[in-house]
């Protein structure tokens, strides 16, 4: 797969797709390595490739030590059926004077592949290079294709920009479908609960719990994160928690049966003495942030009274087997099912693989949303 | 008596310093959760991995460690605070960098 070739494209070529054609000059004077990155397209050779172009995920490769890359794509013709916006440029090669790399720009994904079956958008986004470091702008982050490449690549565990990218974009559609059914519900974000637990350290120490302009707050008032709901209007609220940097788990606060529930097949991973201890910032916490927003007042139908016993945390049984490694997976699943009020037994671990490729494409489309 | 004589040229080429460079420096003040806060002087076409390095470096945690956010949004190693939207004394957040599977 690795060869060394020069290929410099044509950059400015708005709403167009350039592949790389038949001819393949071998160029002898490249000093630097240049990837060769081959999509071949089909099922059984994309690990072994992946495996084989991991190291085009380096920063330092996208930036500087590439000078071209050289995509050749068999799905290129499938396009050209689909679409006849493709256009497909060829053009010569250079030496290796360049720093700019070979541009793949598919705008537009929408109108160009108006067959837009998974497969075929996966493949165009898989080939995505923008022009500007080959970075396009989500609505909560900057991502390059190693940070799309992780969510579709199985066994690949997710980050929290992935995780919030995703929240984002349920919330997202939850707003933009009010008149859908939907659980009057809300969600935080992965940094709530580092912001729990460093209050909760404060608590401890029993200094000052809330301060003016806290962020912390900003999450009940619905402030923070964005589009989303203040929690005095909703009846849950769903929590992605972090354990220890290993492992995603779903808490959902159900203010209307007073309850934490924890969606988490692997409880017994973390082990019933810390799993106490994981969730005792929240238990301790969330009555006094309710109180200092003044939840309970304003929602007299909840029977709290003057009660200050931490809700009980229970953890949810019968959750959907999962394999390893998918746990992010599945706490967005789970949001996703449990916001639209359907049951989380069809999240299946089988599925995972269609479930990652969906995700991919829906942050991707956020993206475009954007433009 | 000669210091005075010296000082003054001293003071206007530092002026004048300052003058031709006022846009390329700018502060940045990194906050953590527990709101402990470091203030960076950096240069307005570096990259922020040099801040980020730094910041790590500091506190003496590996690369990487920290996420950094401004606004709500994830700023990457590559950006340059221009590109970002970063301006002079823009408060930045950091918070631990999480994975799981």
């Amino acid at each position: 797969m690795d060869a060394k070739v020069g290929v410099d494209l044509e950059e400015d070529l708005p709403d167009a797709v350039v592949i790389k054609g038949e001819d393949q000059i071998v160029h002898k004077h490249v000093k630097a390595q240049v990837n060769v990155d081959v999509w071949k397209g089909e099922e059984k050779g994309v690990r072994e490739h992946y495996e084989a172009q991991v190291h085009v995920d380096d920063r330092s490769d996208d930036e500087a030590n590439i000078h071209a890359e050289k995509v050749e794509d068999k799905c290129n013709t499938n396009l050209e059926d689909t679409s006849p916006m493709v256009d497909m440029h060829n053009k010569g090669v250079s030496p290796s004077n360049n720093t700019d790399r070979s541009i793949i720009v598919y705008e537009n994904l929408h109108q160009m592949c108006p067959r837009d079956t998974p497969k075929n958008l996966l493949r165009c986004s898989l080939l995505i290079q923008t022009r500007s470091k080959n970075v396009v702008h989500l609505p909560l982050c900057p991502a390059n294709r190693a940070w799309f490449k992780t969510i579709y690549t199985p066994d690949k565990w997710l980050t929290d920009e992935h995780i919030d990218s995703a929240l984002y974009w349920i919330r997202k559609v939850k707003f933009e479908s009010p008149t859908t059914q939907m659980e009057n519900c809300t969600t935080t974000d992965v940094l709530f609960q580092q912001h729990l637990d460093a209050r909760f350290q404060w608590f401890i120490k029993a200094e000052g719990l809330f301060f003016e302009n806290d962020k912390l707050l900003e999450y009940c008032v619905g402030a923070s994160p964005r589009l989303a709901n203040p929690w005095i209007g909703v009846d849950k609220v769903y929590l992605p928690l972090n354990y220890e940097s290993k492992h995603w788990v779903l808490a959902e606060i159900d203010f209307i049966t007073r309850k934490i529930t924890v969606y988490d097949h692997e409880t017994y991973c973390i082990g019933p003495r810390k799993f106490e201890r994981f969730m005792e910032p929240l238990s301790t916490l969330l009555l006094m942030l309710l109180q200092k927003i003044g939840f309970f007042s304003k929602r007299p139908e909840i029977e709290h009274g003057e009660d200050m016993t931490p809700w009980s945390v229970e953890g949810r049984e019968l959750v959907p087997q999962q394999e390893k490694r998918d746990c992010g997976v599945f706490v967005i699943k789970f949001v996703e099912h449990l916001i639209h009020g359907e049951s989380i037994d069809s999240v299946q671990a089988d599925k995972v693989k269609y479930f990652r490729i969906y995700l991919c494409l829906n942050l991707w489309r956020s993206k475009i949303a954007l433009w | 008596m000669s210091d005075p004589a010296v000082d003054p040229p001293n003071v206007k080429k530092e002026a004048q310093e300052e003058k031709k460079t006022p846009s390329e420096y700018m502060t940045l003040r990194v906050k953590d959760k527990d709101h402990n806060e470091l203030v960076f002087m950096v240069r307005k076409a570096t990259p922020l991995k040099k801040l980020m390095d730094a910041y790590c470096v500091r506190k003496n945690v590996e690369l990487n460690t920290f996420v950094f956010l401004f606004h709500g949004r994830h700023l990457r190693p590559e950006q340059t605070p221009d590109e970002a939207g970063l301006g002079d004394g823009d408060e930045i957040d950091t918070f631990q960098h999480q994975l799981g599977g």
